[in-house]
């Protein structure tokens, strides 16, 4: 009896010796996020000066070259803005240049982690909206691996909406103008600027954004030019948000809550392996 | 075994397990908010910077695009500092950017809440404050770069509505955004475009390029070539856009390509047409076709190349070389004839007496009784009386030597005599008298370093030496001492004179007796020293001239004044009396052509004065503008290449400043249904027309205004025979001027005749017949009167007596003096009064002339053709215009004439672009434009956007003068057209006077 006791005993002390082991092995380990964190605070801390040529999707050169500057969140938020597109159309067909060279910037920076990192910026006027402008750079995180993650905002030069006035104004329709008037400001130009000279780069520029715009949300061609063709573009484009915004929340309060039209989310995931 | 208790094995494993675990757990921090916190205020401070960056980057971006010039009157416009509106305009953009961006950055994430902010601004009162959070500094190596800090960004972290981290921040980050470069940029093209003439920038530039073009036609017009206006409109135009363009350059780093383009068809056109087009009517369709793109014209490079004044003419800065020449002839003309005098004065010693008086006994004889009464009048009364005394005169001193001196005794008797009134019928006289005794010592001195040789011992004076007999001044002591004493009244005479204080000493000058052939001894020596004078010469750029920068005849002068000594030629002691005279003879001729170039320096300096009058100016007087202009032509300073690095690029509007009004449909920056003028230009010709006196009362060449020059009037009427004159008044006038002009001829005729005569040659009837058939040769008036003025005539006389009488005229001396002689007579002849015509006369035919020419002011709708306009140009430039800087005898040195230009432009827009930023805008560069508008932003975030300042526009305002010279010649240099010729618009370019809207 007493040699069984003393064997239970025994066991029961290296059982408990085991799990004290274990106790203070296991809580030893990294936190989880701490090399995300540091990517995204690297990002959005670092400067970079990029030098692009704007190309169309033909890989042309369109005009000389031109350099952008900025913090790399910012680089990777404004990319994001130049990949805009409207129910599965591309909206800025000349911006392929900036981005390659943001990637190239943000991949030496990446470089310096010694784990697997991928980036993605993303710009959506509210959540699931059908205008997004989306730019990764790095790697396509794995699924079946654990990931450490971060998220940063940054801000982009579409001016910040008053949602919850414009929904009070006038509903649905007020936010999705609100939407539209801001994005168009910045990727046609201010409403009050005089158009660049006819036959400029500057003009060809506009000209063919105004047309991706017109394709993606059927407008045709004004009979005076595209000069004119503003308003339609305007017009069709805050129909379709309006719908938009109908279909997916209960009421214009709720969508106005959840629009974030000035800024850019930029996701860092980072694993081993 | 024992049944001890003991302690299981399984109570020490729980020990262990919970001591473990007790160590894991305090191995850690307890509890997961504090660690959330510090991660999430990491990554809000992290994210702040960025947020503040973007703020930047946009703020400038915008503040580019509508930058405040001027603050707005208004209570958000008074918070910018007015020196500094654009910088405190933009300070404000950042704030209100930062605050919007970092209002973005809150968000909720289990449980915890975090907020980063910069303090409100509840109203516009707060504006000032919030600038102040913001401060601002160049840079980066180039300062191409802004420093930017913002003070109070505030980061805040919540659970709960708990406040569980709190951190105060102002970043200070660099942001790579050239919008301070760009603006000190544009500040400085602005500062050039208007910066006056001496100071880099427009004016200088404009100075430099207008005058190898107002060289050259103005030369092309001295030659007879068909130009009507030396300085046109049309030009300057022209090169004032040439000039902007290089303004550009040397702010930007390069120039607007379509105003390049303009400015290099217009030249090219220019260089085809020699710069004569008198309107660029086609600027503006060139412009419409360029923009199009349809047409392709040569490089300006190309262009510029075949635009190459055809005309040799002189350029401003080529050396001539200018000598005393007839100024010398004119000396010496004038020293010849008073040779006599000059030797005379060498011949005149003079004297003085001077007496030392002393006082030796003074005794009191009576005095004045008392009348009572008061004092009527009161006068002295001296009597001396004269005895010999023996004493010893002191030397003389001071060159003067002593003729002979003697000693007196002089009792003065003073007597006061004084008038008393008593009462209104009485009155009474009493009397003092004094009694003085007094030494008187007299020395009489005489001084020969007379006259105009310069002073030295004479080896003999007063004994016999020298050529003819050598009469030096023998017998003059004695003269002299005569001549002392007659003039004072005889030895005691002057002693009483000195004793009483009434001594007059003289000096008397008294002419001793010389030989009467020294004249012809001494005359050589002029003509000799008349040929070195002459060869004086001054080396000049012509462009010191016509700017009145050198003044040649003072130059000649001070030339002639070094080389003084080396042409009197004075020994150090002088032979005898007669070589003094001699050499005196030589320092007069130098004196008499020092004094002459003296005036004419005068002269030319009341020229340069009298600029100021004949064209007033705005950016300080016309005489140092011109100066200054033409000493800064060559100083064009720097040229373009900075600003590689930022790479701008230009655009104005329009991109050419045409003088013709253009609207909307030409020039998109200008609003709709609004036509304006770019470009107003006025320039103003000095001395344009011959006949309003000023070439002659500038130069005191008359005495009243009412008369002109036997010159003017002679071209006048040149001109007019060669045109078709209707019947009636106007051959009426042209009658009457060749009347007075002919009368101006007659005049010379008669001046010929008296120098013929005075020359001894022939009789009055041959004397006559010469010189009218040296005259004869020139039947028209016009052509005579001309061949009076510019020497011709006295030439041709010249000649014809040579034929008529070459034996009286063998000897060379005599025939060089006959030439002068007869230069100087045709100048006489056409400075008296009565040769020349009448102002009045002159001018209305000239009106005439013009009026004929189609240049009447009214003519201006008259198309004549093309064809009559040459020819009617050519004629009109041979009218006299100009101010002759060294009016010589016989000839005019150099005609100066001077434009005063005068540019003012108003740009419809002009953006700068810096190639910067990412594509997501459109379009993506930094924009800086400058135009008329009203900036407003909405600081409160009311929804109502207030007035924050003005945009102006870029204007140019440039103002020169440039003078023209050229060498003697019939008309001189000048505008025939219009003295004053504006352009449409003057003087206001931009917004044709809308009312409110101001031009700049």
């Amino acid at each position: 009896m007493r040699g069984v006791s003393t064997v239970l005993d025994v066991s029961v002390f290296l059982l408990l010796v085991s799990v004290a082991v274990a106790t203070l092995a296991v809580p030893a380990a990294d936190p989880p996020n701490a090399t995300a964190d540091e990517t995204a605070e690297t990002l959005a801390t670092t400067t970079a000066n990029v030098s692009y040529v704007p190309v169309g999707a033909d890989g042309e050169a369109r005009e000389p070259s031109r350099t952008a500057a900025g913090t790399h969140a910012e680089l990777l938020g404004r990319g994001a803005l130049t990949d805009l597109e409207l129910d599965g159309t591309a909206l800025a067909p000349t911006t392929g240049g900036f981005r390659a060279a943001v990637g190239e910037e943000t991949a030496t920076v990446l470089a310096w982690s010694s784990d697997r990192t991928s980036v993605v910026a993303t710009w959506a006027p509210y959540p699931e909206a059908p205008l997004r402008g989306r730019f990764a750079v790095g790697e396509r995180s794995p699924e079946t691996v654990d990931v450490s993650t971060a998220t940063l905002t940054v801000p982009v030069p579409v001016e910040s909406v008053a949602a919850r006035e414009a929904a009070a104004e006038d509903g649905y329709r007020g936010v999705a103008h609100a939407i539209a008037d801001s994005l168009l400001a910045t990727t046609l130009g201010p409403e009050d600027a005089t158009l660049p000279d006819p036959g400029s780069p500057a003009r060809r520029d506009w000209q063919r954004r105004m047309r991706a715009y017109a394709g993606a949300l059927d407008v045709a061609e004004p009979a005076d030019g595209w000069a004119a063709g503003r308003p339609a573009i305007e017009r069709a484009l805050v129909e379709r948000l309006t719908a938009d915004l109908r279909d997916r929340y209960s009421s214009p309060a709720a969508a106005a809550a959840e629009v974030r039209a000035g800024q850019v989310q930029i996701v860092v995931r980072e694993w081993s392996g | 075994m024992t049944d001890r208790a003991r302690v299981p094995f399984a109570l020490l494993g729980v020990v262990l397990l919970v001591g473990s675990g007790t160590v894991a757990v305090s191995q850690h921090p307890p509890g997961g908010g504090e660690p959330a916190v510090d991660g999430a205020m990491d990554r809000l401070t992290a994210e702040s910077h960025s947020a503040i960056r973007a703020a930047a980057r946009d703020a400038a971006h915008d503040a580019a695009r509508r930058p405040v010039i001027r603050a707005a009157n208004t209570t958000v416009g008074a918070a910018l500092d007015e020196t500094r509106a654009f910088e405190d305009a933009l300070r404000l953009r950042i704030y209100l950017a930062a605050r919007a961006n970092l209002a973005d950055l809150g968000r909720q994430r289990r449980g915890l809440t975090v907020t980063a902010a910069l303090p409100p601004i509840e109203s516009e009162r707060d504006v000032e404050a919030a600038i102040e959070r913001v401060s601002l500094a160049p840079a980066g190596p180039d300062g191409h770069k802004v420093r930017v800090r913002v003070e109070g960004v505030s980061l805040r972290a919540r659970r709960d509505g708990r406040l569980v981290g709190e951190t105060q921040a102002n970043p200070d980050l660099v942001v790579d955004t050239p919008i301070l470069a760009v603006d000190e940029r544009v500040d400085r093209f602005e500062r050039r475009l208007e910066a006056t003439v001496g100071q880099p920038g427009l004016a200088t530039r404009l100075t430099a390029v207008l005058y190898p073009i107002a060289w050259a036609r103005g030369y092309a017009q001295y030659r007879g070539g068909a130009i009507e206006n030396v300085v046109a409109n049309s030009h300057v135009t022209l090169v004032a856009n040439g000039a902007v363009l290089s303004e550009q350059r040397a702010a930007f780093g390069r120039s607007d390509p379509m105003g390049r383009r303009v400015y290099a068809t217009e030249l090219g056109e220019a260089a085809i047409t020699g710069l004569a087009a008198r309107h660029n009517v086609s600027a503006l369709d060139r412009l419409d076709r360029l923009r199009e793109g349809v047409d392709r014209v040569q490089s300006a490079a190309e262009t510029i190349e075949r635009f190459a004044p055809a005309d040799d003419a002189p350029s401003p800065s080529d050396t001539v070389t200018v000598g005393i020449n007839g100024t010398a002839d004119l000396g010496y003309l004038r020293a010849e004839r008073a040779i006599n005098e000059t030797l005379n004065a060498t011949f005149t010693p003079r004297v003085r007496v001077r007496a030392d008086v002393r006082e030796l006994e003074r005794t009191v004889v009576d005095t004045h009784e008392s009348v009572g009464g008061t004092l009527q009048s009161e006068r002295t009364r001296l009597d001396a009386t004269v005895t010999d005394r023996s004493g010893t005169p002191p030397s003389g001193a001071d060159g003067w030597h002593r003729l002979g001196g003697y000693s007196r005794t002089v009792v003065v008797r003073e007597t006061e005599v004084r008038r008393w009134d008593i009462s209104e019928n009485e009155s009474a006289t009493t009397t003092a008298t004094t009694r003085i005794r007094t030494a008187v010592d007299v020395i009489v001195e005489s001084d020969h370093g007379v006259g105009p040789a310069p002073p030295g011992p004479i080896a003999s004076v007063h004994e016999r030496g020298g050529p003819f007999d050598g009469p030096n001044l023998v017998h003059a002591e004695k003269r002299l001492l005569d001549a002392a004493l007659a003039n004072g009244g005889g030895r005691d005479g002057l002693a009483a004179s000195a004793a009483t204080g009434r001594l007059d000493g003289g000096p008397w000058s008294v002419q001793a007796p010389r030989s009467e052939r020294l004249a012809a001894w001494a005359r050589p020596d002029l003509a000799e020293l008349r040929r070195q004078v002459r060869a004086v010469a001054v080396t000049v750029e012509r462009g010191e001239v016509a700017s009145f920068r050198r003044n040649v005849p003072a130059a000649l002068a001070a030339r002639l004044r070094e080389r003084r000594e080396a042409f009197v030629d004075a020994p150090a002691v002088y032979n005898n009396v007669s070589h003094r005279a001699r050499v005196g003879v030589r320092a007069a001729y130098v004196d008499r052509v020092l004094n002459h170039l003296d005036a004419l320096a005068e002269q030319n300096e009341d020229g340069r004065e009298s600029l100021d009058d004949a064209v007033p100016t705005e950016t300080g007087d016309a005489q140092s503008l011109l100066a200054d202009g033409y000493g800064a032509r060559d100083s064009l300073g720097e040229r373009g290449g900075q600003g590689d690095e930022l790479r701008l690029a230009v655009d104005t509007s329009p991109s050419y400043l045409t003088v013709e009004p253009v609207g909307h449909e030409r020039v998109r920056a200008i609003p709709e249904n609004r036509t304006e003028h770019p470009l107003v230009v006025r320039n103003v010709n000095g001395f344009a027309l011959p006949t309003t006196g000023v070439v002659e009362a500038v130069f005191g060449l008359l005495d009243g205004p009412a008369k002109t020059s036997l010159r003017s009037g002679a071209q006048v009427l040149n001109v007019t025979g060669k045109l078709d004159l209707d019947e009636g008044e106007a051959q009426a006038r042209q009658r009457g001027l060749d009347r007075q002009v002919d009368h101006g001829t007659a005049l010379a005729r008669a001046e010929f005749e008296g120098v013929l005569a005075d020359a001894d040659l022939g009789d009055a009837d041959e004397r006559e017949t010469v010189v009218a058939s040296a005259l004869d040769q020139w039947p028209r008036t016009a052509a005579r009167a001309t061949a009076v003025t510019n020497g011709s005539a006295a030439e041709a006389v010249h000649a014809a007596a040579l034929g008529r009488w070459p034996g009286a005229l063998g000897e060379q001396r005599a025939r060089e003096r006959l030439a002068i002689e007869l230069r100087f007579a045709a100048r006489a002849a056409r400075e008296d009064e009565g040769a020349q015509p009448s102002l009045p006369a002159v001018n209305e035919t000239s009106d005439l002339v013009r009026a004929g020419l189609g240049y009447a002011a009214e003519a201006g709708q008259e198309r004549v053709e093309a064809v009559a306009r040459r020819r009617a140009a050519r004629l009109a430039a041979r009218l006299p215009s100009g101010v002759p800087v060294l009016p010589g005898p016989g000839t005019y040195y150099a005609t100066v004439n001077v434009w005063q230009v005068q540019v003012r432009g108003s740009y419809a827009r002009v953006v700068i672009r810096a190639r910067r930023g990412a594509p997501d805008r459109a379009p993506p560069d930094l924009a800086y434009v400058r135009e008329i508008r009203t900036v407003r932003i909405d600081v409160d975030g009311d929804g109502h956007r207030e007035r924050l300042g003005q945009n102006r526009r870029l204007s140019v305002r440039a103002e020169t003068v440039v003078g023209v010279a050229v060498p003697p010649g019939a008309q001189g240099v000048g505008d025939v057209d219009e003295r004053d010729e504006r352009s449409p618009g003057w003087p206001e370019p931009g917004p044709v006077a809308a009312g409110n809207v101001s031009a700049r």
